[in-house]
This record gives structure tokens, sequence and C-alpha cells, in this order.
């Protein structure tokens, strides 16, 4: 299908990547951004065309907006956007991806797609998944509180830092008191002056 | 008439006798202070080997009516000897010797520290005693600004034209007669020749 993009999405919009977004949203389908609206760029997408009528019932938008909004998730249009532009795929998704566009482009569309993606710490129930079953409700919700012990994890690797910061401490104090000690020990030149650490001197004649 | 401090140079090739002539002078000196490059004076009570200890003697010496001591370098002479002349000049009232004096000075170059000494150390009261085996090694600023000349057998003729040119050239034909430890003690001021019985009395100002 052929579709009006915004400008900054040139060259970074591939079927591939829509098609994958598409599959994704259909297994867990969540609020979607508004629609960053039509550009002044066109592009030709090989997506499934069922896929496309599901997503157009879901979100209740035209078919081109519908897929704007999808993929505004993954790039926004904003231009500070484009200067760290995240990764368009994964790597696992690549891997996952058949070898030759053409070949695929052939097949009829596999819907719902075979592979699930875990869901991502992201992941927010919003108002368009009140309308979903209340089991896939809880799924999410779970998939998100499984998210919540890897929050405490960094607190156990900070033990052993914490631990080194103790022993450098304890280092350097040791250190400090060892050089006042040796301070203290020391005799000033004025002291020594005082001792009778030098011998005398009777020339000859005298 | 002000009482003026003494520079006394001796020079001779090595084993003539410079070390013990200089010796006999030292002996005599009621304050007295060696900068032993070759570590040979070792009648001098006290032996200073880094600048801490010399600073702790020159600050007891302060103190002493009569007082000798030694500092032998351990690698930089010329850093240590910077320092050793400034606090000599600083502190004053005292007899300076300085063993190979060719090895702080070349014929066109006096070190700014030892210059102080040679053209200033009158007002401090500090005498200088120093050795060198050829005479056409010494600065020439040094040699103009010596009193009295202790010089042994020589026949070398660079030598001996720079003993002509400072104490004429029948003493440079006497040192080149002379036999293998013998001396002559020439006074510049005075231009006679000194005998050796009142060692003392010319070689060290009281």
């Amino acid at each position: 299908m052929k579709l009006r993009i915004p400008s900054v999405w040139e060259g970074r919009l591939h079927s591939a990547e829509v098609r994958y977004c598409l599959s994704v949203y259909l297994q867990r389908p969540h609020a979607l951004p508004p629609d960053p609206g039509a550009g002044e760029v066109r592009v030709s997408l090989s997506v499934p065309p069922r896929a496309i009528k599901i997503l157009e019932a879901v979100t209740g938008d035209s078919a081109s907006a519908a897929l704007r909004r999808l993929m505004s998730e993954r790039l926004p249009a904003l231009p500070s956007a484009i200067r760290r532009p995240a990764p368009a795929f994964p790597n696992s998704f690549k891997e996952a991806l058949p070898t030759s566009e053409p070949t695929h482009r052939s097949e009829p569309p596999v819907f719902p797609v075979p592979w699930i993606r875990p869901p991502s710490p992201a992941c927010r129930m919003g108002p368009g998944a009140m309308s979903w079953d209340t089991s896939y409700k809880v799924s999410v919700v779970r998939a998100c509180q499984t998210q919540v012990p890897a929050v405490g994890v960094p607190e156990f690797d900070l033990m052993p830092s914490c631990l080194v910061v103790v022993v450098v401490l304890l280092a350097l104090g040791l250190a400090v008191c060892w050089w006042l000690g040796s301070q203290l020990g020391t005799e000033s030149p004025v002291a020594a002056s005082d001792l009778p650490r030098f011998k005398v001197w009777i020339p000859v004649g005298d | 008439m002000e009482q003026q401090n003494r520079i006394t140079g001796i020079i001779g090739r090595k084993g003539a006798g410079k070390s013990r002539k200089a010796r006999e002078i030292l002996q005599c000196a009621p304050r007295l202070f060696v900068f032993d490059t070759m570590g040979e004076h070792e009648f001098v009570p006290n032996t200073c080997r880094d600048l801490q200890e010399a600073e702790e003697f020159l600050a007891w010496s302060e103190m002493q009516e009569t007082f000798a001591g030694r500092f032998v370098p351990d690698d930089d002479i010329e850093g240590t000897f910077t320092v050793m002349a400034r606090w000599v000049y600083e502190q004053g009232e005292m007899l300076f010797a300085v063993e190979e004096i060719p090895l702080l000075c070349r014929p066109g170059f006096l070190p700014p520290e030892l210059g102080r000494l040679v053209r200033l150390g009158r007002h401090h009261d500090v005498s200088l005693l120093w050795t060198a085996q050829r005479a056409a090694e010494v600065s020439r600023t040094l040699t103009a600004m010596t009193d009295v000349f202790i010089l042994f057998s020589n026949t070398e003729p660079r030598d001996l034209d720079a003993i002509a040119d400072r104490c004429g050239s029948e003493i440079a034909i006497k040192v080149s007669r002379l036999p293998l430890h013998g001396y002559v003690v020439w006074d510049v001021i005075a231009r006679h020749e000194l005998d050796n019985r009142d060692i003392d009395s010319w070689a060290i100002p009281r």
C-alpha cells in the first residue's frame, strides 16, 4: 500500500519493520500515539492486507493514519529524534527476517505471527486496552510486574563497590595516621639545633 | 683596613699533594664547610650526605664558635652545589672549600652562585679555597679573583701558559722546574712568594 509519511521518516521506514510492528501490535494491542500527520514523502510498503484491515478496525482510523500512528511509536516525528535515532530493528528480528523480500511478499500473510516478543518494561495498559479481555490485561500486568525485581538488581551490584569504597577509606585513614605519626616523630631543624647531634670542632693552633 | 676574605687556589696534577696541602690549611680554619666532591676529607668531623642534613648542620653551626662540616654530593653535583653555595653565602663567616672545582665551572663559565661567592663573599666574610688539577680548566673569573695560589709541579704547556697569565712567566718557569711534590705559594696582591711556615696566617683570615 502507498501512504504519506513525515519527511523526517524518509529513508527510515521499511516494509519489514512495519510488518514486525504490526504483528507485535496485533498480539498485544495498546494505546497508540496520535497521528503525526501526512507529510510530503510518499512511500510504498508491503504489508499484509488482512492485518491492515484489523488495524483499521482496532484504531478506528484509516489505514494510512493507523500505520503512521503505529510507526510513530518507533520513529518519533520530532527532529531531535533524528540526531539520536534508535536502532530500527532488534537484532533478533533481523535474524528472523526472510532472506529475500520478494519471496516473502508472494506468500500469504501469516497471522498471528508465531514469534512472540517478550513484553518490554515500557508496556503500560492504556485506554485502548480496556476493550480487550481480562486475561490479556492480567497477563500484561504480570508481564510488567516481572520487570519490577529487575529494578532491585543494581542495589545488589552496588554492594561490592560499597565494600571497595569502605576499604579505600580505611586505607586512607591508616595512611593519614601513619603520616601524622611520622611527622610527630621527625625532629625539626630547630629542634635538631638544640641537640648535641653534631661534633664540635677544634682547629689546629687553638 | 677592613679584614678581607681570602680566596686560595691549589693547582696540581693528580698525586701531587693538593689534598694534603688543602687539609693542612683547612685544619686551621675555625669555621669550615667543605664541598667534598671526592669524599676524601674524612678528618672533618661532621659529614652531610643530603641537603636536609646540611641544612640542619648549618642551623646548628650558627650557634657555634667553631665548627667543621662537609657535604659529600651523591650524583647531582651541580644542583646540590648551587643550593650549598647559596646557604653558605647567606650564613657567612666561614671558610668554604670546594674540591675539584673544574667539575662545576669552565674557563669561560662560572656558576652564578659560585660567582656571587667569589665576587661578594667578602661582604659576608666567606673565604674560599678551591683545588683543580689543571689551571687551564678553571674559570678565568675565579683565577682573576684568587688571592693566593699554591702551584704544584706542572709541565703541561697550556697550564703553564695559564699560570703565566695570572702569576707571571717567572712563576710559570719556576713551577715547571719544581720536583714531583714541590710547590710554590704565590701572593697575587703582594706579588711575592709566601713562607709555608705561616700557612694559617695567609690562608685563613682571622
